[in-house]
């Protein structure tokens, strides 16, 4: 258990946390730079829009799985805390089965969603819009072991920083 | 039959801490499945909303207000809140509304609000003999003002939903989030006066001045951001991201108290506190798609509208579910899921989207600090060291004060709209 906590930790938690921050200084740099060519030079950057919202797809799965490494989802858990240690201990292995599940299924499917659209291209960047659709399996894929490990680890992953 | 094991299935999974995400995500699975609608759409529905450019204005906002807190704007806002306002009866928690109606103008995230007002305040306010359950209080109920004084990232949500532009969302906050930040106030200084609390003295014109001064980058924030928004040269989007270039700037070069070394932690919980809201609302918009294909918000709101057709009723009612939803869930998922389904009725009343965007919000920003959910209730208890229930019992006046302006909000669309008018948004 112990070289897996390592490897979701250092190696993929590593590369999960540099990819959003990546993206994130990225989207900002490219809107910034939209604004100031349209507003300083008066040239609108037909690119700067739509790369900023295939950044944003991206960041939305980066961002999901590196909250997911940190146990950070939106949830209410209330009820969930007043239970007993063991019954806790159940339901979190439950919780995180059902959730490997819905990622499996997801992933796979959105996989199959950007193959179809592959061969069509965007607008301005002339890139494939299948790269709209791949984050979502990526980002799913990315949280998969998280998860996955919490079935067997029956506690709460949280990030040891 | 499909639509209430939905219903069951959702309310199933998150009672029990599965995150929204996948109970959302879960819920809108199985209705895909069993009204037969491709799951391509699904997928194509989460993407879709997350591509959605008045969405990016999400993680720039919440990083501009990280850097700009970060940054050390914090610190000096309290401090000239305190300048302006501490002769008052109660002054200290007069600052502290104060400072959180100024803090509403850049975070835009009400925890980290109440965070940061809090672990100043809360300390300040004891030492001065202040009971803690009213310190305590007074910092979990003003953190409610930031999400209805512009920018605001509730406002954001709302709009993409709507459909209405969130700079005239913006200006239709600024009348009723200045009348929270009043009624908590005067609130505040009725009871401190009450039980005689310590009144300071005012440190004179030129110390404020001082403090003024030193203050003026960290409110340039909120001049850029809503002069640009109001004045058309940004979107609210483009806005926040000269926000985030506006916060480094003050934070590295003006105030000095950013580092290099801070910036990953900044950049990563930032990304994650938006990813969070934004796969929510993915998932959220996907199960919307379903549920409009097959009418239910239409048959909603007939079945509401078959039994009053009173506006005065019908708001009455919309109010108390909205203040139930905000109650026992967090703010963003809360307004996600009512919104498409309520929008309707308000729409065939002849109710004003903006109107009802403010009514959303201000309903569920009460529950952000009321139990059981109230994450600014958590934040402020746990500063102050006392229970969320002893926090609770000092709310009590703050909540009344409150929801007396949360009835004129509803009721006098005036409040909302006047704003939007004068600048020429309402046509």
């Amino acid at each position: 258990m112990k070289i897996v906590q390592k490897i979701l930790n250092d190696y993929l938690g590593k590369i999960i946390d540099i990819s959003a921050m990546v993206i994130m200084t990225v989207l900002v740099s490219v809107v910034f730079i939209g604004i100031c060519f349209r507003y300083f030079l008066d040239l609108p950057l037909a690119w700067s829009n739509e790369l900023s919202q295939f950044l944003l797809v991206w960041l939305t799965f980066f961002g999901a799985a590196a909250a997911t490494r940190r146990a950070k989802h939106l949830s209410i858990d209330d009820i969930f805390n007043a239970l007993g240690p063991k019954t806790q201990d159940i339901v979190k292995r439950m919780i995180n089965a059902l959730i490997c599940l819905f990622l499996i299924f997801m992933a796979i499917r959105g996989l199959s969603m950007a193959r179809t659209v592959w061969s069509s291209k965007s607008e301005a960047l002339q890139v494939s819009n299948g790269l709209l659709y791949l984050p979502l399996s990526v980002g799913f894929f990315l949280m998969l072991p998280y998860n996955l490990y919490n079935v067997f680890a029956g506690k709460e992953w949280s990030d040891q920083e | 039959m499909t639509l209430a094991i939905t219903i069951i299935l959702f309310f199933g999974l998150i009672i029990v801490g599965v995150p929204l995400f996948f109970g959302v995500g879960t819920a809108s699975l199985f209705y895909f499945t069993s009204s037969g609608f491709p799951l391509e759409i699904m997928i194509q529905r989460i993407e879709a909303t997350s591509e959605s450019f008045s969405l990016l204005a999400i993680p720039f906002f919440v990083l501009a207000g990280h850097l700009m807190m970060q940054g050390g704007a914090g610190k000096r806002i309290v401090k000239v809140s305190d300048s302006l306002v501490r002769w008052l009866p109660g002054g200290l928690a007069i600052v502290t509304v104060g400072a959180a109606m100024i803090f509403a103008g850049m975070s835009g995230s009400l925890i980290a609000d109440a965070a940061a007002v809090g672990s100043i305040m809360i300390p300040g306010m004891t030492q001065k003999g202040y009971h803690k359950n009213y310190a305590s209080a007074v910092v979990a109920s003003s953190g409610s003002i930031g999400v209805i004084i512009p920018p605001s990232i509730p406002m954001v949500l709302y709009g993409f939903i709507a459909g209405v532009s969130v700079g005239e969302l913006f200006m239709a906050g600024i009348v009723p989030g200045i009348l929270v930040g009043l009624a908590l106030m005067i609130t505040a200084g009725i009871i401190a006066t009450t039980r005689r609390y310590q009144v300071e003295k005012f440190i004179g014109l030129k110390e404020l001045l001082k403090d003024l001064v030193v203050c003026f980058p960290a409110v340039g924030m909120i001049i850029i951001i809503l002069g640009g928004i109001f004045g058309g040269i940004f979107t609210a989007t483009e806005s926040a991201a000269v926000a985030v270039v506006y916060g480094l700037l003050v934070g590295f070069f003006v105030y000095r108290e950013l580092k290099l070394k801070d910036l990953p932690k900044i950049l990563i919980d930032s990304a994650v506190t938006s990813a969070t809201i934004l796969v929510v609302i993915g998932v959220v918009g996907a199960l919307t798609w379903g549920l409009t294909a097959n009418l239910v918000p239409q048959r909603l709101t007939s079945a509401i509208l078959s039994v009053t057709q009173n506006k005065i009723l019908v708001l009455f009612l919309i109010n108390l579910l909205l203040l139930f939803f905000g109650c026992v869930m967090g703010l963003a998922p809360a307004l996600l899921l009512t919104t498409p389904l309520l929008l309707p009725v308000a729409l065939s009343l002849g109710i004003n989207p903006l109107h009802f965007g403010l009514i959303v919000v201000s309903n569920l920003a009460i529950g952000s600090f009321t139990p059981p959910v109230g994450g600014a209730l958590y934040v402020s208890s746990q500063i102050a060291g006392i229970s969320i229930w002893q926090t609770a019992k000092g709310l009590i006046p703050f909540l009344a004060a409150n929801l007396i302006v949360l009835f004129l909000i509803t009721y006098i669309p005036e409040i909302t709209l006047l704003i939007p008018r004068l600048m020429g948004a309402l046509g």
